[in-house]
């Protein structure tokens, strides 16, 4: 399953229709403590932390938060790269 | 003064997921307890063992039928208490009734708030040593999360508040209940009380106490071991009479009475007397004589100093006439509900009253001389019009609901 199939299961327990890219969450139901809870959810699966608060996420749209969630892996693993576990100092 | 009725009723225990399998359940001498081993999520190292009376499979079937997850997303506790008022309301055919529950009041009892929430927190910070709890967690955790629940599932826009006093919280809730009704604040009051504490650290909690039973709880029985846990909810939709007579609704009992003492005392350790004035206090209010014959449903935990006190605390309220009455102890049936405990039993009494027969006493393996009381150890009929409900909790808070049949005066 690919970051954006596990996104949608994640949203897809709040939201039921499937999501496009361009609506809103608050379009979409959620409101601010919905999304804070959609954003636990994703930081528990992904280990990520995502740096906006509810109130800044629910004017985002779907596709930014795909894009959020990308952008949060991939300084995770370029921070995995600058500092691996085990290495000799 | 006005007079307060019972219209509607509604449970969900380890006896059934409503009133009429608990009480198929009951007199048919079934008990909910059994062996359980309970761990905190993702730790077998650690667990409970020992035996529960854990709230039947389906009991939110008929709630999570009419309701959405959204509406669910609550502790369990919150969710017991919306399945047994579920009952309750459409029972009392109030249910969807916009225009009179927008009226309507709470009085929720919950000994323990959100037992699992708070452990689930505490697991992630402490155990996994995660820096965040999930967003949900104090909104989920608090005392008074289920009668927030109840108002906003059911659209109950009165006065709401819940009430926790240890194992007497929903006996105290409906005694307020009533007090509110003939005080002419509101006409009807949905009242009781919820707990689900079948959590690890909560299991342990009362493990480490040393007041829990080995394998059965047996009230007032010799070589009782203790206390055995439940978990569930019991709601009453009380009103006021003649309000109830106007709308046709069926009348189960009038609550006739209410007692309460605290004993100043002991964080533990009962106190026969303060709790023969709750007892009482009650007796007063109600307008009952102590040799009119009545259904006695005892706190009855099955540990050996709260029966013992109990039990002395009957003799010393009934000094002349105990034996007259009827004394049913049915934690031995649905294990020790908390904060539900004292709605759940108070239910149980107007079944009985209503079906004129006393559930049995379950585990009973002879009596103790400390604890002489006209026991019912098997169905026993009944020809009384009133029971008396005693609730005796942890810091010395006591208790005491009377409920009469209707029109018995």
């Amino acid at each position: 399953m690919d970051v954006e199939q596990e996104l949608q299961a994640i949203v897809g327990k709040k939201v039921k229709d499937h999501l496009e890219s361009g609506t809103k969450l608050v379009d979409a139901g959620l409101d601010s403590l919905d999304v804070m809870e959609l954003a636990f959810d994703i930081e528990d699966r992904f280990k990520v932390q995502l740096p906006q608060i509810g109130t800044e996420l629910i004017s985002f749209t779907y596709g930014d938060l795909c894009r959020l969630v990308e952008k949060q892996l991939a300084a995770k693993a370029d921070n995995a790269l600058a500092a691996p576990s085990g290495s000799i100092p | 003064m006005r007079k307060v009725v019972v219209t509607g009723m509604g449970c969900v225990s380890g006896l059934g997921a409503n009133k009429t399998t608990t009480w198929d359940s009951l007199v048919a001498g079934k008990s909910a307890i059994c062996p359980m081993s309970v761990s905190p999520e993702g730790q077998r190292e650690l667990s409970f063992t020992g035996p529960a009376a854990p709230a039947v499979a389906d009991a939110l079937h008929n709630l999570a039928a009419r309701y959405d997850e959204k509406q669910l997303n609550v502790d369990l506790f919150s969710n017991f208490a919306a399945a047994a008022t579920l009952e309750a309301l459409e029972d009392a055919g109030l249910w969807r009734d916009e225009a009179k529950l927008s009226d309507a009041a709470i009085i929720y009892g919950s000994a323990s708030g959100g037992n699992a929430a708070t452990e689930a927190g505490y697991l992630r910070l402490f155990f996994s040593r995660l820096a965040n709890v999930h967003p949900m967690t104090i909104p989920r955790l608090m005392a008074s999360a289920g009668a927030s629940h109840l108002s906003m599932l059911f659209g109950i826009r009165g006065h709401c508040l819940a009430i926790s006093s240890a194992c007497a919280s929903s006996a105290h809730a409906i005694g307020e209940a009533m007090h509110f009704i003939r005080s002419g604040r509101s006409s009807i009051v949905i009242t009781g009380g919820s707990d689900a504490s079948l959590t690890f650290g909560s299991l342990q909690g009362w493990k480490a106490l040393q007041a829990m039973a080995p394998d059965m709880c047996r009230p007032f029985s010799i070589d009782r071991k203790g206390m055995v846990l439940g978990e569930g909810a019991a709601t009453l939709v009380l009103e006021e009479e003649e309000h109830a007579l106007k709308r046709g609704a069926h009348i189960y009992a009038e609550v006739a009475g209410a007692g309460s003492t605290s004993d100043a005392g002991h964080l533990t350790q009962p106190n026969a007397e303060r709790a023969a004035a709750a007892i009482k206090d009650a007796l007063g209010d109600a307008q009952l004589e102590e040799d009119e014959p009545v259904l006695i449903s005892a706190h009855g935990t099955g540990t050996r100093l709260n029966d013992r006190s109990e039990a002395s605390a009957f003799r010393l309220a009934y000094p002349s006439s105990l034996s007259k009455h009827v004394v049913i102890a049915t934690k031995s049936a649905h294990g020790h509900m908390l904060g539900a405990t004292g709605a759940m039993e108070f239910v149980i009494a107007i079944l009985a009253l209503t079906k004129k027969v006393a559930p049995p006493v379950l585990g009973f393996l002879g009596p103790d001389p400390e604890c002489d009381l006209p026991l019912a150890l098997e169905p026993t009929k009944l020809n009384c019009h009133a029971a008396v409900s005693a609730s005796f909790a942890f810091g010395g808070l006591n208790s005491v609901l009377i409920a009469k049949t209707p029109n018995s005066g």
